[in-house]
Parts: structure tokens; sequence; C-alpha cells
């Protein structure tokens, strides 16, 4: 199980099509000494307590390590000192827990590419790709583009070899642009993964919205230009394709970490916000009734154990909307969040799942060209036939 | 049995040259490392999709 950490939820960019947009500071330097009050307070009062019963969870469940990630939010604007601290009370209370952050990354500076060195934390850094796309919707308050601070952090995490990657928002636009993108990640040699841009509510639209129909397209010409780039180099990992790679290669369903490719994603994620509050993940957070209860009243063994309709979300799919697809197996319908705030119920399927059919499809039949025995092929875990 | 991921590629007719062989070594080389989720920091995002805990033991019998 992963433990998501929401430092805090304010953020010092206004980037237009995230689905917590409205909730930066008006003034930013405020924002930095609320946002490092309040997880100071977290810090005290409730960091420990989940990850000792994080830690002791994923030992009783045999699994390898706990990860944790800090998150926002954007979760440097909590500051040097708080996080130095955080990092201190983790490593203190397992040396194994591999720590992570994902962060904007315009607020990364020498004192904290040496913090991320000391106590090993690896950093996912928001990127969209070349300035103009990044620059689209990725701007401060003021309208300004971020790729030019982006770029300088992640030079300087490179050149003091702090694990980097990225992690892209394709929208309307950059669907259009496979090309660039790939080339510009080459060339900066980042390994990255991406998300499409999707509506951040059912009622209000969001700017920079990517189709299904122009995701897949998307996604296939970056498989193209990534699987035939005649390179000599190490490939560059693209996490999302590498997951479909591995999902469809495997036989016997783990129990993976990755709540896309499991019939129920509870359990997969606990998070937590500066007031100890429980959530499923990241998605659930910025609605406080969604909360699982206070780490200090329940148990994350418990929290993740409740009862509610996603828990027959698959059984009601496999038998209804997901019962002719022939990659159901593999996808499980998708996400539940996605799914609710797209069509107002947990029992249907998201948007994505049209592009991610597709796209499993289209690797697939890539993949099935290596096949020794076309008809074992046909057997792989996803069922595609 | 490991409790590491293994791609099975005896039953893969890949060219040793071929870019798909250096991914699935990369994929291979990931899965059994015990920091895959982050190692890269690229596994990671806001939704968890991770690699992290393949903690269950299986064999990829693809094909």
């Amino acid at each position: 199980m992963n433990g998501l950490i929401i430092c805090t939820k304010r953020c010092n960019l206004s980037c237009s099509y995230c689905f917590e947009s409205g909730l930066s500071y008006p003034d930013n330097r405020n924002a930095f000494e609320s946002a490092s009050r309040s997880f100071s307070v977290f810090l005290d009062e409730y960091f420990e307590e989940f990850l000792k019963q994080l830690v002791a969870l994923n030992k009783q469940l045999n699994r390898r390590g706990s990860v944790v990630t800090f998150h926002g939010g954007e979760p440097l604007l909590v500051g040097y000192r708080a996080l130095e601290k955080a990092f201190r009370i983790a490593r203190h209370c397992d040396e194994s827990i591999s720590l992570s952050i994902q962060t904007n990354g315009t607020l990364i500076d020498d004192s904290l590419v040496d913090l991320f060195k000391r106590f090993n934390v690896s950093v996912g850094i928001s990127i969209d790709g070349p300035a103009f796309l990044h620059d689209r919707y990725r701007i401060s308050r003021s309208g300004q583009g971020s790729f030019r601070r982006v770029m300088q952090s992640i030079e300087l995490l490179k050149a003091n070899h702090v694990p980097v990657g990225g992690l892209a928002t394709i929208t309307n636009e950059s669907a259009q642009h496979a090309k660039s993108v790939y080339d510009f990640f080459k060339r900066c040699n980042l390994d990255f993964t991406m998300n499409p841009c999707t509506c951040a509510s059912s009622e209000a639209s969001t700017p920079g919205v990517c189709t299904p129909e122009s995701y897949s397209m998307f996604c296939k010409n970056l498989f193209d230009l990534w699987i035939n780039d005649s390179e000599k180099e190490k490939p560059l990992s693209i996490g999302y394709f590498e997951d479909i790679i591995n999902s469809l290669l495997v036989l016997d369903k783990p129990w993976m970490g990755n709540c896309n490719y499991i019939p129920n994603c509870n359990g997969t994620t606990i998070a937590i916000d500066s007031d100890g509050d429980l959530f499923r993940c990241l998605h659930y957070c910025s609605d406080k009734t969604n909360s699982l209860g206070n780490v200090r009243d329940v148990l994350i063994a418990d929290a993740c154990n409740f009862e509610n309709e996603d828990n027959s979300r698959w059984e009601y799919l496999s038998n209804n909307d997901c019962k002719d697809c022939n990659i159901a197996g593999h996808c499980y319908g998708g996400c539940p969040f996605a799914a609710k705030v797209e069509n107002g119920s947990v029992f249907s399927k998201p948007q994505t799942c049209r592009s991610h059919s597709e796209i499993v499809r289209y690797i697939h039949t890539y993949l099935m060209r290596f096949c020794k025995d076309k008809s074992l092929g046909a057997n792989l875990a996803c069922g595609i036939d | 049995m490991s409790d590491a991921l293994v791609i099975d590629k005896t039953q893969f007719e890949v060219p040793e040259e071929s870019r798909i062989a250096d991914i699935l070594d990369a994929i291979s080389a990931k899965n059994a490392s015990n920091n895959s989720d982050c190692g890269d920091g690229s596994s990671f995002t806001a939704y968890s999709e991770t690699y992290a805990e393949h903690s269950n033991s299986y064999s990829v019998a693809w094909l």
C-alpha cells in the first residue's frame, strides 16, 4: 500500500486545467507561511502514527516495502525545514521507506536538491512537454508560463544525480504533437508517464480536455515513435506503456500497487491530509465528506476495508457495461472516481475507457508479432482474441 | 519462487538488437528492483500509478 501525504492543498501556480484550480492563495508569501504552519502541526500530531500503521500493515501483508509520496497542492510550499523534519521522521520510523515527492518544480533550489539527495528522495516533476505546450496551461497567477523555471530545476536535479521523472498532462493541444512531446523528453533524457486532461467535475468545463479519440491517437503515435526509435541509447521509460506491457504479460494477476489494473482499487493507496484525515486516494481529498476517518481514531487497515458501493462495482460491470469487452480483465472498468464524476455513478465506465481500450489493443497487436505460437498468444492475461 | 517479476522471453521471439528487447529488459529490471516504484522518479504519479507492490509470485507465462 502506498502512502500519499497531502502536504497542502495550496499551490503557487494557477494551471488552468487543474482539478484543484482556485485553491491558490492571492498572496504567495501567505501561502508559504500558512502551508508550513499547518504541515508542522501535521508532523507533530499525525505523521508518525500514519507511518507506523502503514509500515506495519505492509509488513503484515508481506509487501516488499512502503512507498510514501509527498503531494499537494504544491508540497514544496511547506518549506525546507518542515520537509527536512518529515523526511527525518520517515527515515527514523523505517529506514527502508521509499520516499518521493510530486512537485510542479518551480520552487526547487540548491538546498532542496541537497535535502532530496541526503534523504534519497525521488522527485516527480509535472511537465507537459516543450515550452509551447507546457506554458499553455501551467502558468502563474499572473499568467506567466513556468517552463523555464521548471527546466532549471530538472537540470539541477539531474546534475546532482537526484532521481527525477516527468509527469505530463496531455491536453487537446499536446495530443496533436506526439513527436514534439517524444522528442522533448528524449532530448531531456527524462523518463515520464502521462495522464489525459479530463473533466475536473461534472458541473464545470475544464480547459484543455482531451477527447478519448485524440488521446488514443496521441498514444498510438507516441508508442510508434518510442518502439521504433532506432537509436542505440537506453530507451526512454514511458510509464503508461510499460504498465500496459507489464499487465499484458502477466497471466496470474498480481496484487499490483497500480490502481489501474486491479478489480477494486481500495487499499492500493491511503492518502492523508494535513488534518490527519484519511482518504482513498488523491482524488477524494478535495471533499472532506469522502474522509475515511482520522488517523487518530481509525486504523488504516480498518479504513481500507470499508464497505461501499465500489466493492460490488466490478461484479456489476462485468455483467453489464463491460460484459462484452475483450479487455475487461485488463482494466476492470477503470477509475471509479472518474466514472462517478463523469456519469454520476460508480456503476459505469469513465470516458478514458474508450481511449485506454484502444491503446491496449494497439499494443497487444504489436506484441503479438513476436509470439512464437499465435494460438497460445491469444491467451494473454487480458483475454484479447 | 522469487517474488520478482520475470519476463520469460524464451517463448518470445524478439530480435536481440530490437528496441522491444531493450524495453522488456528495462521492464524486467524495474520489476526486479525493490525500488521499482520510484527508482527513476517517473513511475509514481498523482494517482499511485506505480509498480510499488508486486508482492505476489507469478510467472510471466506469456505465450
